[in-house]
């Protein structure tokens, strides 16, 4: 059993859902973030078009992604709800012996700032690319993919924290609970790991 | 005895010899003035101060003349750094739900706090109490206290609401903070229910209550919410010897106030927190709750000096099941746990697959409040203390990567004063033992002359004052003093190369699972509830090291008397036993030889001499 449900952070309440979804709830509003079933839901934000990410028919609330609803591209800006402003990021593997599962443009990650002060990173899924490293110094809660197939492993997700600086850092995106572990183990010293209920 | 030998387990960790430590502990103890002195230069002093040490016995002070602001140096010092944008607090209730603070968000609202309690009248010397179970608000309470001058008091919850309302009122504080209701085991435990008629007996005389309710809405009292405010009003600064936190101790007929230095605790507890290994990539688990000195020192002031990350648990440790603490260390990333012998004892009963794979970022374990058996050491280090995967190991064979490390402490010191320090003198451990003496304490066992003695059960006592002695404290802590020397109230047994073996207390005082508590209080409960003669006794308890009987005369059912001490002190000092005597006894023992009888299981010798 994983302790952690919850984590409420400067006004804003984090919660996983599914195998990389969060579900940010703030105020009235909630923004959820590749979950597939965005119920209760105010916002859903999609990285990219995958199963285990977005659903196959969209749903019955705003879509914010790069490929449906209101499409986002890496670099842009715009504000969500009740203030929440969001940046669209760089999401994509590097093909490292073989095809590449989520090539360069096609996949975001998104970084969103409350009215709070908190700013949430949900990297997507991507390898660790240098549009990841960018973000250093602007990240209080990091959302870092870990499995290591086409997005980042543990050791790499360790190491974008290293240079993130994030105050809390979640795994996501894990395929066993040792990925999420070692990943803990390593990013540990630079942040405060938690393990969520997914 | 155990005469095994645990060199440090790990090559994370720098072993010394003994002939190292004799030298550096040989070396502070000669001149303690200037050890100390040395440490203190770690602190941010707005004035320095004009002698390192004044007094003698009871009555040193340290650092006299000086003056600091202790809200700076436990908050404020981290400002600069990169500490500011880390988590201070990681909060999380019996449901799993959550709440995190930075350091930077921890600072503002401790800052709003100070400005709430100034705006109720509180001004710099007021004390302030807090009855509550760990929580960031009752965390950012005495924070906000420390940033306006105000010394608090917090009282563990396992008291009753009427001892909790004499301490309040024996301290004369000004202000109380209590949560009116938490989770316990899937149940919401309601204060404002039982707790009610003392809080309003309190606001009657002028406390302010403050309750840690966003929604509530009291007549009486004041919400948390309400405090809240923005003001220009800095941190305060103290002159050192002034009052910073105090608890209540237990001593044979109650229990009684005393109260910590500025100057010389914050000292102490910086320089014992770096030694014992607290740094600020740690993230802390403390399983004592505030109202425990361990708690006071290492969760609130230590860590937070040292920019730790503190993980509070409001909650029970075996709910859903045993495995909860375990679970916690696993989703928390816990690097260093510090937890009490009866806590060991207990999870050493549990199915040991429940620990497996869930502890890889521990780096320590530390454990306190009471003597740990050599086999609960064996216990946690084989099975919480050993890695899940291999390590260069200096200890091949044997299991356990992790150090487990016994500490004493005691309310009066304010710190651990022995112990294996990881960060400092990393001796080789002894099972069963709580190390050798900390640098800075000169600690010895002696016989009832004052002899020193090895290998023997005798006194364990402090020679020479430390730098937190304690600037207000009931006559019983002078009359400790009177040979010279502290006499802890403890015994232990000092092996010839120095380790400490702590055996339990030497006077009637109990140690229930590592808290103290007052026999007399008992006795007075008793008599509440009609009893005309009562007598508490220590009982051995394989558990939690010893429990109460009560032994009494007079007309009261025992049940009544059981419910007396429950309401009058609390649910941690029921009685595990109850005893109506016939006839009014004639008592031809002190109560210090009784307790040793009943220590030694020998309750019916207690009972044959009472009868006599």
């Amino acid at each position: 059993m994983k302790s952690l449900r919850t984590l409420k952070f400067r006004g804003v309440t984090l919660t996983r859902s599914g195998f990389a979804g969060v579900k940010l709830s703030y105020m009235e509003s909630s923004i959820c973030i590749d979950v597939p079933q965005p119920d209760g839901c105010t916002a859903a934000l999609y990285t990219h078009n995958h199963p285990r990410h977005a659903p196959q028919t969209p749903p019955q609330v705003p879509v914010y992604s790069p490929f449906a609803g209101r499409r986002v591209a890496p670099g842009e800006r715009l504000e969500l709800v009740a203030g929440v402003k969001l940046l669209t990021v760089h999401a994509y593997s590097l093909g490292y012996g073989g095809a590449e599962a989520h090539p360069k443009g096609v996949g975001v990650g998104f970084l969103l700032e409350f009215p709070t002060r908190l700013r949430v990173y949900h990297a997507g899924d991507t390898d660790l690319v240098d549009e990841v490293l960018e973000l250093r110094g602007l990240v209080d809660v990091a959302f870092l993919p870990v499995s290591g197939r086409g997005v980042m492993n543990p050791e790499e997700a360790a190491e974008a924290v290293r240079t993130l600086r994030p105050a809390i850092a979640v795994p996501v995106h894990e395929e066993t609970i040792s990925q999420a572990r070692t990943f803990k183990r390593l990013a540990q010293p630079y942040t405060q790991v938690v393990l969520m209920e997914a | 005895m155990s005469v095994e030998r645990i060199v440090p387990p790990s090559m994370r960790f720098k072993a010394i010899s003994l002939q190292e430590y004799r030298k550096a502990y040989a070396a502070s103890i000669d001149d303690l003035q200037g050890f100390w002195s040395q440490q203190a230069k770690g602190l941010v002093w707005k004035r320095e101060w004009a002698a390192a040490v004044a007094g003698l016995g009871p009555s040193t002070r340290w650092f006299v003349g000086g003056e600091l602001s202790p809200y700076e140096n436990v908050i404020l010092r981290h400002k600069e750094t990169n500490v500011w944008s880390k988590t201070a607090i990681l909060y999380v209730n019996e449901n799993g739900e959550g709440h995190t603070l930075t350091y930077s968000d921890l600072d503002s609202l401790a800052e709003r706090v100070s400005c709430g309690l100034r705006g109720l009248g509180l001004s710099k010397g007021d004390w302030v109490a807090v009855y509550s179970p760990p929580n960031v608000e009752s965390f950012a309470f005495m924070l906000g206290a420390l940033r306006a001058g105000l010394p608090f008091e917090p009282i563990f919850t396992g008291f009753s609401p009427a001892e909790m309302a004499r301490r309040v009122l024996r301290r004369g504080a000004k202000a109380l903070f209590v949560t009116p209701s938490y989770l316990r085991r899937g149940r919401l435990v309601d204060f404002m229910g039982s707790g009610k008629t003392q809080l309003e007996k309190l606001a009657e005389a002028g406390i302010k209550v403050i309750v840690n309710d966003p929604a509530g809405a009291y007549e009486s009292f004041t919400g948390f919410a309400d405090i809240l405010e923005n003001c220009s009003a800095g941190a305060e600064s103290l002159e050192s010897s002034s009052p910073l936190f105090g608890l209540h101790s237990a001593y044979a007929d109650g229990f009684k106030p005393i109260t910590h230095p500025a100057g010389g605790f914050l000292v102490q507890t910086y320089a014992t927190s770096r030694w014992v290994g607290l740094r600020p990539r740690d993230t802390v688990f403390c399983t004592v709750w505030p109202g425990w000195i361990t708690s006071v020192t290492y969760q609130f002031f230590g860590s937070l000096m040292l920019g730790s990350t503190i993980l509070l648990y409001d909650g029970a440790p075996d709910w859903p099941s045993w495995s909860r603490w375990i679970d916690m260390i696993d989703s928390y990333a816990v690097t260093v746990f510090l937890t009490t012998s009866s806590a060991l004892r207990m999870l050493s009963k549990q199915d040991s697959t429940i620990f497996a794979g869930k502890n890889d970022t521990l780096r320590e374990i530390i454990v306190t409040a009471e003597p740990l058996e050599p086999e609960v050491w064996r216990w946690a280090y084989t099975t919480i203390g050993t890695l899940p995967y291999p390590v260069v190991d200096s200890n091949p064979g044997k299991g356990g990567s992790i150090p487990v490390l016994s500490m004493f402490i005691q309310s009066e010191v304010g710190t651990f004063f022995t112990g294996n320090l990881v960060n400092y003198t990393f001796t080789h451990i002894e099972p069963g033992s709580s190390g050798p003496p900390f640098p800075g304490f000169h600690v010895d066992v002696v016989d009832d002359l004052g002899n020193s003695i090895r290998g023997k059960p005798g006194r364990l006592v402090l020679r020479k004052p430390w730098v937190s002695v304690p600037v207000e404290a009931p006559e019983e802590f002078y009359e400790a003093w009177r040979n010279g020397y502290y006499d802890t109230g403890d015994l232990a047994l000092m092996n010839p190369e120095g380790y400490v073996y702590p055996l339990g207390r030497r006077d009637e005082v109990m140690k229930v699972s590592g808290y103290r508590l007052s026999p007399g209080a008992l006795e007075e409960a008793a008599r509440l509830a009609g009893a005309d003669w009562a007598l508490a006794l220590p009982l051995r308890n394989p558990d939690r090291l010893e429990a109460p009987v009560l032994i009494y005369h007079g007309d009261a059912e025992e049940e009544e008397v059981i419910r007396a001490v429950r309401e009058a002190v609390g649910p941690i000092a029921t009685p595990v036993k109850v005893i109506q005597v016939s006839g009014k006894p004639v008592v031809n023992a002190s109560r210090v030889d009784l307790a040793s009888l009943t220590r030694k299981g020998e309750l019916e010798s207690v009972l044959r001499l009472l009868s006599s």
